[in-house]
């Protein structure tokens, strides 16, 4: 049940919604628990194969946060933090890397981040959650379950406590979720059938056609991320959460610095205070600080999947980190036009993510032997066929990325004209994806 | 309208959406889900689609139009409406309710082609030599020569004749349609008493997440809608051609001068000849024929083939440039060699042609009425001689 599919817009949300509403207007302490409840049913619509050892982790993980809430020994509270981190770390890694792709857990490896970011903050604060159920539905809250943003408990204990829902909220996420479900449906899903049907003739295909297969690869895997993003951070907060934002137009990066700022932001966050700052940040000596950087980014690469081509990734936006860090520290300026320094950041990031389409050396190979053709025509007229169909979302893709931009939708205020367009742009798009297969989310393969 | 309505108007028109979504799901029946008949009355259910091809003792009686315009994203003219009356008996084949309660001539096998998916029931194979030639005849559609040597109505009711229309494509490469085994299985269809004692047992409402998950994006009213506002603004912006020569999957071709329209792999290859189909492949089909017919003759029965040239063909083709020796004229010498009973319709549909009378349906894969009647009246011809010249 992904939350671009006919069933789950047009059935199990808006009931879900309804009811949900409904009992907290007026019995507020029961919310949590059908909260709960509609997210495992969320949760297991995907499978039951692994609920059973989720539902397991869940609550030991709870168990132990207790433990370490309640005791004294700082000794005890160490180890039993490191008992969850390591249990939760081997569970993913055991699907990871041991287990047949086929039963990894849908989301593991957002649940297991979370999951620590808790534990760590619950060792550091002694503020955990007062009730296994509080626990339960923050753990298992279905917008962001799958896919992120990664939340942390600090962000979401006074709503999980206690929240209205109050007509702006209203307005914010279903704007949220329109702007989500445009970008998915309207633009990431149009992109990908063109850029599928390239990548599967790389073999025939010209160089000119490997090239708009990777761009068009790189505004996908960004709508695509960005949109569920949005969804996610819209649906919560029709149920009165506020999640942090996740993206803001990293295709506008300068550097890869800021690049990393900008995407994926609650993961850069989480991978800075558990893996960066622990690992000794900056404070060790600007030799220590690299290896810190490159650690983190190897970590980032290898949280995305167990194929050589992700730590590659991994280690080359590390390196690029890196050198940033060591021009910075050494006062090394390029004095070039922002917009160039854009242009080569977009153009290296939109390199480096053909290893997530692609995902083997061999095939990266193909690719590389593609583009050193030379040849800058179309293969087909079936090819030129897709181009002009899928022209619109590629040009909408651009607009987004390098004009409009997660901050101007933020700052969309509520007014008559807003909702009208908002309320049209909903209802279209909806129309639209009911017309066509569901493409899943890219991110949900980790 | 004040600011708190403004901050919902698209909360409200979501829940509109749901509440409409929902209503039509449980109110509104039969659903117009369908670009034909076929459709509506074709078995979907998990438990018995593959014995029984249609929902048992439905009826349609409606308007249709080909299945080719919705590959091609056309919208359907006025003059490609059809109306069409389909019937489906107590087993769910396409019959008269009843008509096994008297001895049958006639089993006609095969695809949609001899179910007449494009025909209304008085216009299929069957249905025109039941009614016009007082040939009782009992379709059989989806089944094969081995479903019918063990169903028990026609061990009880044995017919004369097995009619198998098919294209020649069909023939030659589809052996399962007529290989026979001698086998002592039996099978025992059940009968329904009504269509609603059927969808009780075997189609129920779906009742797992999964199942109703499919259920209601099947019978989605605004999928429907979304289906045909999206089809409607094509047809208005573009020319039919222009949506054909636009489209990314070339799964169609259009001809603007005859309005035809093809299957894209059949017209690449109009002539099965050009597709790779030689005479060794009509020699192996032919053994295997005469293995069926030798079998069929312990009980009396007679195999009778109808080969149809492919629509690319008789009406995709400048059939003046085709050679003489094709593999369906030596289909048919070779039948008439090894005396299995064949219906030839190659000659006059290409005298059908020659005078620009078609013989399939512009807007469908499936021949029209024409051709059901050429084979009708020939089969007819064939069992008449027949029974002059039994004892």
């Amino acid at each position: 049940m992904i939350t671009t599919e006919h069933f789950f817009l047009l059935y199990f949300f808006p009931s879900f919604i309804l009811i949900y509403l409904t009992i907290l207007r007026y019995r507020q302490h029961s919310a949590n628990f059908f909260l709960a409840i509609a997210s495992c049913v969320f949760y297991v619509s995907f499978g039951t194969e692994t609920a059973p050892l989720l539902l397991t982790s869940l609550v030991l993980d709870y168990v132990i946060s207790i433990g370490i809430t309640k005791s004294h020994s700082k000794t005890i509270r160490r180890m039993l933090t490191v008992l969850v981190i390591v249990e939760n770390l081997g569970i993913l890694g055991y699907f990871k890397y041991v287990a047949s792709p086929s039963l990894f857990p849908l989301g593991l490896s957002f649940i297991t981040f979370q999951r620590i970011s808790y534990i760590i903050d619950n060792y550091k604060t002694k503020k955990g959650a007062r009730s296994f159920l509080e626990f339960m539905t923050y753990a298992t809250l279905f917008p962001h379950i799958i896919a992120g943003p990664i939340v942390r408990f600090s962000e979401l204990v006074n709503t999980l406590r206690k929240r209205v829902v109050t007509p702006i909220d209203i307005f914010q996420g279903m704007k949220l979720v329109t702007v989500g479900l445009f970008l998915k449906i309207i633009i990431a899903d149009r992109l990908f059938v063109y850029e599928d049907y390239l990548f599967s003739h790389l073999s025939t295909g010209t160089s000119l056609e490997a090239v708009i297969a990777s761009l068009f690869f790189s505004f996908r895997i960004y709508t695509d991320f960005s949109g569920y993003s949005f969804m996610a951070i819209g649906l919560a907060r029709l149920m009165g959460f506020i999640y942090p934002e996740n993206f803001n137009s990293p295709y506008m990066s300068s550097s890869f610095t800021e690049f990393w700022k900008r995407w994926n932001i609650t993961l850069s966050r989480w991978l800075r205070d558990y893996v960066y700052i622990p690992l000794g940040g900056s404070r060790n000596g600007a030799g220590k600080t690299y290896i810190n950087l490159f650690i983190t980014m190897t970590v980032a690469g290898a949280w995305h999947g167990d194929g050589l081509v992700f730590l590659i990734w991994g280690v080359l936006h590390g390196s690029a980190l890196v050198i940033e860090r060591i021009a910075a520290n050494h006062r090394i300026r390029i004095s070039w036009p922002i917009a160039i320094k854009r242009t080569i950041v977009f153009v290296l990031v939109s390199i480096l993510w053909i290893t997530f389409k692609v995902q083997s050396i061999d095939q990266v190979a193909e690719l590389i032997a593609n583009l050193k053709q030379g040849t800058f025509s179309f293969s087909s007229a079936v090819s030129i066929n897709y181009l002009l169909w899928a022209s619109p979302s590629i040009i909408l893709a651009a607009v987004w990325s390098f004009l409009i931009g997660e901050q101007k939708i933020s700052s969309l205020k509520p007014s008559l004209s807003a909702s009208i367009i908002l309320s049209i742009i909903f209802a279209a798009t909806i129309l639209y994806s009911l017309r066509q297969q569901s493409v899943p989310f890219i991110y949900f393969q980790f | 309208m004040n600011k708190k309505h403004i901050m919902l108007m698209p909360f409200i028109i979501y829940c509109m959406m749901f509440l409409f979504e929902v209503l039509t799901l449980f109110l509104y029946f039969p659903k117009p889900m369908y670009f034909r008949a076929w459709e509506y009355v074709s078995n979907y259910s998990d438990k018995d689609a593959g014995t029984t091809p249609f929902k048992p003792l439905i009826t349609y009686d409606g308007e249709m139009y080909g299945d080719l315009l919705r590959y091609a994203s056309f919208t359907p003219l006025p003059r490609e409406y059809r109306r069409q009356v389909f019937i489906a008996d107590e087993w769910g084949f396409r019959n008269e309710p009843k008509l096994l309660n008297n001895p049958i001539t006639v089993v006609t096998i095969g695809s949609s082609f001899s179910g007449g998916a494009a025909e209304t029931q008085d216009m299929t194979i069957s249905g025109l030599l039941t009614r016009e030639y007082n040939i009782p005849t009992y379709s059989f559609t989806s089944q094969n020569v081995q479903n019918v040597w063990e169903d028990r109505r026609f061990i009880d009711n044995t017919p004369k004749y097995i009619l198998l229309p098919d294209t020649v494509d069909g023939i030659i490469r589809s052996y399962w349609n007529y290989a026979l085994s001698e086998t002592d299985i039996v099978v025992t269809r059940k009968s329904w008493s009504s269509r609603y004692e059927w969808q009780k047992e075997m189609d129920p409402f779906p009742r797992t997440y999964e199942s109703f998950a499919k259920y209601a994006k099947r019978f989605s009213m605004l999928r429907q809608l979304a289906f045909d506002i999206r089809l409607h603004i094509l047809n208005t912006l573009l020319s039919r051609n222009q949506i054909t020569s636009l489209s990314t999957e070339q799964v169609v071709s259009y001809d603007e001068d005859t309005g035809q329209l093809y299957f894209q792999k059949e017209l690449d290859y109009p002539v099965i000849d050009t597709g790779g189909v030689t005479t060794d492949d009509v020699k192996q089909a032919i053994a295997v024929m005469r293995q069926t017919q030798q079998l069929l003759d312990t009980r009396g029965i007679k195999l009778i083939i109808a080969a149809v040239p492919t629509k690319a063909h008789i009406q995709g083709t400048d059939l003046s440039t085709l050679p003489d020796n094709l593999v369906i004229t030596h289909l048919e010498k070779r039948m008439k060699e090894e005396g299995i009973l064949y219906i030839s319709v190659y000659d006059d549909l290409v005298s059908y042609r020659n005078n620009n009378v078609d013989v399939y349906y512009n807007d469908d894969t499936h021949w029209n009425e024409k051709t059901n009647k050429l084979i009708a009246e020939k089969v007819a011809r064939i069992i008449r001689e027949s029974l002059e010249t039994s004892p």
